[in-house]
C-alpha cells in the first residue's frame, strides 16, 4: 500500500470522477428511470403496469423466448462440453490450440452476418438443403430456417463456442490423479465420470448454462435478421415498442424491459455465486 | 516363491529409458523403499505396477498372476499419491468410502468399516470435513486410509511426504509404517529422501538413472555400500582415492600415507589397481597429533578448517594432506576443537570400505 | 482406445463442419453468379462485390462503423484506464463501486439499454438523441467489462503496486507514474481490450438500430437492408463483417500468444 495515505485523496476523486459521472449518467439512470416508469402511473406508484403488460401476446414472447434461450442453452452446454473435452484430450498441441482459437473467434460471430449466413446455408435455396435434397432428405416445407427450430440453430452456432471457451478451464483443472485415483479404487470410465468428474464440475456446468441463458435471453440481432417481426420474442417485442410501431403506452416497454433485466440479472449473479463454489479452488 | 516379483521391466520415454530392466522380488507383508534422486525412475516404475504407465516390456507377478494383464482398476492395489488426490467435493468419509462403494459393498459394511478406518488413521472425529478443510498430513492420511479401505494385497504409495513440512513429515511416516505393520501389507513405497527410507524400510532400492544400483535393508546400504553412486547418495562418506600397494595385505596407498582397509575388501584385485577408499564421518576419531593407539588403526594428520555445529553432532571439515575430510564428533567434545587446530584422524580398517575405479573412472 | 480416437475425429470433424460451413457457404455465395440450384455455384463474378461497394451508402456506413468504433475505443481507454489504474492501487473502498458498473453492461441487453437512454434523454434538455455522440456513449457503457478487466488482469500480472512504488520513489508524481511507468507496460492488455471493444462495437446492430438507425446508419443496418433487398450483395457485406471480426480476434490471439495479453473471451449477443 503507498503508506502516508490516510484516505481516499480528493485527488483520487478527481481522476474516479468522470467515470462515476458515465456510469451513472449513461448506466444507472437509464436503468432508473425503466424502474421508476414501470412501477408509476399518472396515479403514483402501481404495480398495474405489470399487470397490463402480461397481455397473451406479451407472455407468449416471454414463453418463446426462455425457450429458445432454455434449449440452446442446453444443447449448448452439451455440445459444448463434449466438444471442449475432446479438444483438450486432443494429442496433439496443435489441434488443440487451432480449435480453441476457431472457438475464439467464432464466439465473437453472431447478429446479423450470422442470420445471413445460415439463410445462404440452410434457406429454401441453401446449399445444404440442396444437399440434402440430393441425398433424398427434403428438408422443406416442414423445416424453414425463418423460424424458431432455424433460429435455435443459428443461436447454437455463438452458444457452442462460448460454452468451449468457458468449459476448457475447468476441463483442465480435472486433475489426472484423481481419475488415476478413482482407478485405483476400482472405478470405471463411467463410475469416474459420474461419480467424479461430472460433480466437480457441476458448478462450472450450471454457471455455463445460466450465462448462456442469459445469452441468448438478451440476443436481437440475429433474430431481427433472421426471423424479423414473425417470431415473438421479449427483445422483438421491446426494440418493436422502442420504434414505436406498436402504439402502447410507454410504461409497457418498460416493464417488459424491467423484468428482461430481472432475468438477466438473476442469470449473471447466479454465474458469478457458482464461480466461487469452494471446490473449483483445489489445494 | 516370493509374493510379487518384478521382472525385466523397462519403459522409454521419446527414445530415452527412463527404468532399465529393473527387477525386485518381494515376501508378503515387507516393506520396500525404491530411494533416489529425481528422474532415476522410481516413480515411472510404481506407475508401471499400478497400471497408469505401459511398461515397453516386462512382467509383474502377485502371486501367481501377472498384474500387467489387468487393467489398473481391477489390480487391488491401493495407491497413495504425493498431492493426496482426494475427491474435492467429498468428505473425508465419503473419500474412505469411494472404493467400497464403486465395489459394491453393503451399506451396513460401509458404515462400520469407514469408522474403524479413520480411527486407524487417527482421523475420528474429521469425517464430515472436506479436503480443503484438512491441513496437509491429515488430507494424507485420509488418503491413507481411502487406500486401504479396498484392502489392497500391495499397497504403493509415491513419495506420500514430499508435500508436508518436516515435523509432520517424521510422524507421519512412523505412522505408515506402524500401519502397515500392523496390517501386514506388502508395501512399495517410493522416496527421494534417504532419512525416511532408512528409517522405516525393511529394504531399500537404491536407484539411479533408471536403473537399481543396490538393493538390501537399510544397514546393508548404509555400511556396506556397492557402488560410489550408493555411497555418496546415502548419508555423508569421506573418498580417498588411492592405488592398491599390497592387494593380499590390504594396503592402499594415499598420497603420502599407507592405509589399511580389511584385506577382504581388496582381495582379488591387482597390485597398482585405483581404487575409492570410503569411510563415514561418524567412524573416526579425532584426536590430539601423535596420540597413541592400536597399531591396525590408521592415523594421519590433518588440520581443522571449519566447525559445524549440526545439533547432537558436530562436523569437522578438515584437510588431509592438503585433501579435504569430514568428521562428525558428538557435540558434547566439541570443546576440544577449534579452527586451524593441528589432529589426528584415527579409524580403524574395518570403518573402510573399498570400491575399485574402472578404467573409465567410474566405479565398478 | 482406437474407438475413442474415432469418436473425437467425429466430434472435432463436426463441429468445424459447422462452424466454418456457413462461412465459407457465404464467401462462396458473394462471389458466385447463381446458386440457388444447384450444390456447386454456378460460375463465379465479382459482379456482386463491385456492385456493393460502389454506393456511395457502402463507403458512408463503413465510415460510419470505422469512426463511432474507434470513438468507443478512444473514450473508453480514456476513461477506463485511469480509473482502472486508480481503483486498483489508491481508492481500494471505491473499487466495489467501480467493480458493480463494469459488470452491469453483462447483464444489459442491447434493447433494454437503448430504451433507458431513450426514456431518459428524451427528457433531458441535452441535444443527445438523435446524435452519434448517444451511440458511442451507449457503446462504451455496453464494452465496459470488456475494457476494464483485460486492464485489471495486466495490472495485476504486472504487479503495477510495485512499479508505483518504485517510481515514486525516483521522484515521479501519480500522472508521470501512470503514464511512464505503468502505461507502457499495460500496453497488451489496453490494445486486448481496445481489440475487443473495436470489433463489437463495429459489429453491434441493435443499440444503432434502435438510438438513431434512421438518421446514422452503420455497417451493420446497412447490412440488414441488403439482407431484404438483394441476397447477394448482402453476401459480399457479411464477408466483411466476418473478416473484421475474424481479424481483431487474430490480432487478441496473436497477442496473447506472445504471453503478453491476459486471456479474454466474449460473445457477441
Amino acid at each position: 500500500m503507498i503508506r502516508g495515505r490516510r484516505r481516499v485523496g480528493w485527488g483520487a476523486w478527481l481522476v474516479l470522477g468522470p467515470f462515476f459521472v458515465f456510469g451513472v449518467a449513461f448506466e444507472v439512470l437509464p436503468i432508473l428511470t425503466l424502474v421508476r416508469s414501470s412501477f408509476s402511473t399518472e396515479d403514483g406508484w402501481t404495480l398495474a403496469n405489470f399487470g397490463r403488460a402480461f397481455t397473451p401476446m406479451m407472455i407468449a414472447s416471454f414463453r418463446n423466448s426462455l425457450q429458445l434461450s432454455a434449449v440452446t442453452a442446453f444443447l449448448g452446454v452439451v455440445g459444448g462440453t463434449v466438444v471442449a473435452y475432446a479438444i483438450v484430450t486432443a494429442r496433439r498441441r496443435f489441434v488443440r490450440d487451432a480449435l480453441t482459437a476457431l472457438a475464439d473467434v467464432t464466439a465473437n460471430f453472431g447478429g446479423a452476418p450470422l442470420a445471413f449466413a445460415f439463410i445462404i446455408t440452410l434457406g429454401s435455396t441453401g446449399v445444404v438443403t440442396l444437399l440434402l435434397k440430393a441425398v433424398g432428405v427434403s428438408l422443406y416445407p416442414s423445416f424453414r430456417i425463418y423460424s424458431v427450430s432455424g433460429l435455435t440453430i443459428a443461436y447454437l452456432y455463438f452458444q457452442l463456442p462460448l460454452m468451449i471457451l468457458l468449459i476448457v478451464p475447468a476441463l483442465l483443472g480435472l486433475r489426472q490423479e484423481w481419475r488415476e485415483a478413482a482407478t485405483n479404487l476400482g472405478a470405471t470410465r463411467a463410475q469416474y465420470w459420474l461419480r467424479v468428474a461430472l460433480p466437480i464440475l457441476a458448478p462450472s456446468l450450471l454457471g455455463s448454462f445460466l450465462l448462456l441463458f442469459a445469452n441468448a435471453f438478451g440476443a436481437y440481432a440475429t433474430a431481427w435478421t433472421l426471423t424479423g417481426p414473425d417470431v415473438n420474442l421479449v427483445t422483438v417485442q421491446i426494440a418493436a415498442l422502442v420504434r414505436g410501431e406498436v402504439q402502447l403506452d410507454p410504461t409497457l416497454a418498460d416493464a417488459l424491459a424491467l423484468v428482461s433485466l430481472g432475468v438477466m440479472t438473476a442469470c449473471v449473479v447466479g454465474y458469478r455465486w457458482l464461480a466461487t463454489r469452494p471446490w473449483r479452488a483445489t489445494p | 516363491m516370493a509374493y510379487v516379483e518384478l521382472k525385466g521391466l523397462n519403459k522409454s520415454f521419446a527414445g530415452k529409458p527412463a527404468v532399465r530392466d529393473f527387477r525386485l522380488s518381494m515376501e508378503k507383508g515387507e516393506f520396500v523403499s525404491l530411494l533416489g534422486p529425481s528422474g532415476c525412475g522410481k516413480s515411472t516404475t510404481l506407475r508401471m505396477v499400478a497400471g497408469f504407465e505401459e511398461p515397453d516390456s516386462g512382467e509383474a507377478w502377485l502371486g501367481d498372476q501377472n498384474v500387467l494383464d489387468l487393467p489398473p482398476h481391477r489390480r487391488g492395489m491401493g495407491m497413495v499419491f504425493q498431492s493426496y488426490a482426494l475427491f474435492p467435493h467429498l468428505t473425508a468419509w465419503n473419500n474412505v468410502a469411494f472404493g467400497l462403494r464403486i465395489a459394491g459393498r453393503p451399506a451396513a459394511e460401509i458404515r462400520r468399516r469407514v469408522p474403524e478406518l479413520l480411527e486407524l488413521v487417527g482421523l475420528r472425529e474429521a469425517g464430515g470435513q472436506y479436503p480443503r478443510q484438512l491441513s496437509g498430513g491429515q488430507q494424507q492420511r485420509v488418503a491413507l486410509a481411502r487406500a486401504l479401505a479396498i484392502e489392497p494385497r500391495v499397497l504403493l504409495l509415491d513419495e506420500p511426504l514430499s508435500a508436508l513440512d518436516a515435523v509432520v513429515r517424521v510422524t507421519l511416516r512412523e505412522e505408515i509404517r506402524r500401519i502397515q505393520t500392523a496390517l501386514g501389507i506388502t508395501t512399495l513405497y517410493v522416496t527421494h529422501d534417504q532419512e525416511e527410507a532408512l528409517a522405516i524400510s525393511d529394504r531399500v532400492v537404491v536407484m539411479h538413472d533408471g536403473g537399481v544400483e543396490q538393493v538390501g535393508t537399510p544397514e546393508a546400504v548404509y555400511a556396506e555400500p556397492a557402488t560410489r553412486f550408493v555411497a555418496t547418495f546415502i548419508g555423508k562418506i569421506n573418498q580417498l582415492t588411492g592405488v592398491i600397494e599390497r592387494a593380499a595385505e590390504g594396503w592402499v596407498r594415499w598420497g603420502n600415507h599407507r592405509l589399511a582397509v580389511p584385506s577382504a575388501a581388496t582381495a582379488g584385485l591387482a597390485d597398482g589397481r585405483e581404487v575409492v577408499v570410503l569411510v563415514r564421518p561418524e567412524a573416526v576419531m579425532v584426536t590430539p597429533p601423535g596420540a597413541e593407539g592400536p597399531t591396525g588403526d590408521n592415523r594421519v594428520p590433518a588440520s581443522i578448517e571449519i566447525v559445524t555445529f549440526l545439533g547432537p553432532v558436530t562436523r569437522l571439515s578438515l584437510t588431509m594432506d592438503g585433501r579435504p575430510f569430514v568428521a562428525d564428533v558428538t557435540t558434547g567434545d566439541r570443546g576440544r576443537f577449534h579452527r586451524g587446530a593441528p589432529v589426528q584422524i584415527v579409524f580403524p580398517a574395518a570403518a573402510c570400505r573399498v570400491l575399485a575405479v574402472d578404467r573409465a573412472g567410474g566405479p565398478r | 482406445m482406437k474407438g475413442r480416437a474415432a469418436w473425437r475425429i467425429l466430434m472435432l470433424g463436426l463441429f468445424l463442419a459447422f462452424m466454418l460451413g456457413p462461412i465459407l457457404a457465404t464467401v462462396l455465395f458473394s462471389v458466385s453468379i447463381r446458386w440457388d440450384r444447384t450444390i456447386w455455384p454456378e460460375g463465379f463474378t465479382l459482379r456482386w462485390w463491385q456492385a456493393v461497394t460502389a454506393r456511395s451508402a457502402f463507403q458512408d456506413t463503413l465510415l460510419n462503423s470505422l469512426a463511432v468504433a474507434a470513438a468507443t475505443v478512444a473514450v473508453s481507454v480514456a476513461l477506463v484506464t485511469p480509473t482502472a489504474y486508480w481503483a486498483h492501487l489508491r481508492a481500494p473502498r471505491a473499487k466495489p463501486w467501480i467493480e458493480f458498473l463494469a459488470i452491469v453492461p453483462f447483464g444489459l441487453p442491447g434493447v433494454v439499454l437503448a430504451l433507458g437512454l431513450i426514456r431518459f434523454y428524451s427528457g433531458v434538455p441535452l441535444p443527445l438523441i438523435n446524435t452519434p455522440a448517444i451511440l458511442v456513449a451507449a457503446y462504451v457503457v455496453l464494452t465496459l467489462p470488456f475494457m476494464y478487466r483485460p486492464l485489471v488482469s495486466a495490472l495485476e500480472a504486472v504487479d503495477a503496486r510495485t512499479l508505483t512504488e518504485a517510481a515514486q520513489s525516483l521522484g515521479a508524481d501519480e500522472w508521470q507514474t501512470l503514464v511512464r511507468a505503468i502505461l507502457p507496460n499495460i500496453l497488451p492488455g489496453v490494445v486486448n481490450g481496445s481489440l475487443l471493444v473495436f470489433s463489437t462495437v463495429f459489429a453491434e446492430f441493435t443499440l444503432a438500430n434502435l438510438l438513431i438507425g434512421t438518421r446514422f446508419k452503420t455497417f451493420p443496418i446497412y447490412l440488414v437492408e441488403f439482407t431484404r433487398f438483394d441476397a447477394r450483395q448482402a453476401s459480399a457485406l457479411a464477408v466483411i463483417s466476418f473478416l473484421v471480426a475474424w481479424l481483431a480476434s487474430v490480432f487478441i490471439i496473436w497477442l496473447v500468444g506472445r504471453g503478453e495479453g491476459p486471456r479474454e473471451t466474449l460473445a457477441a449477443r
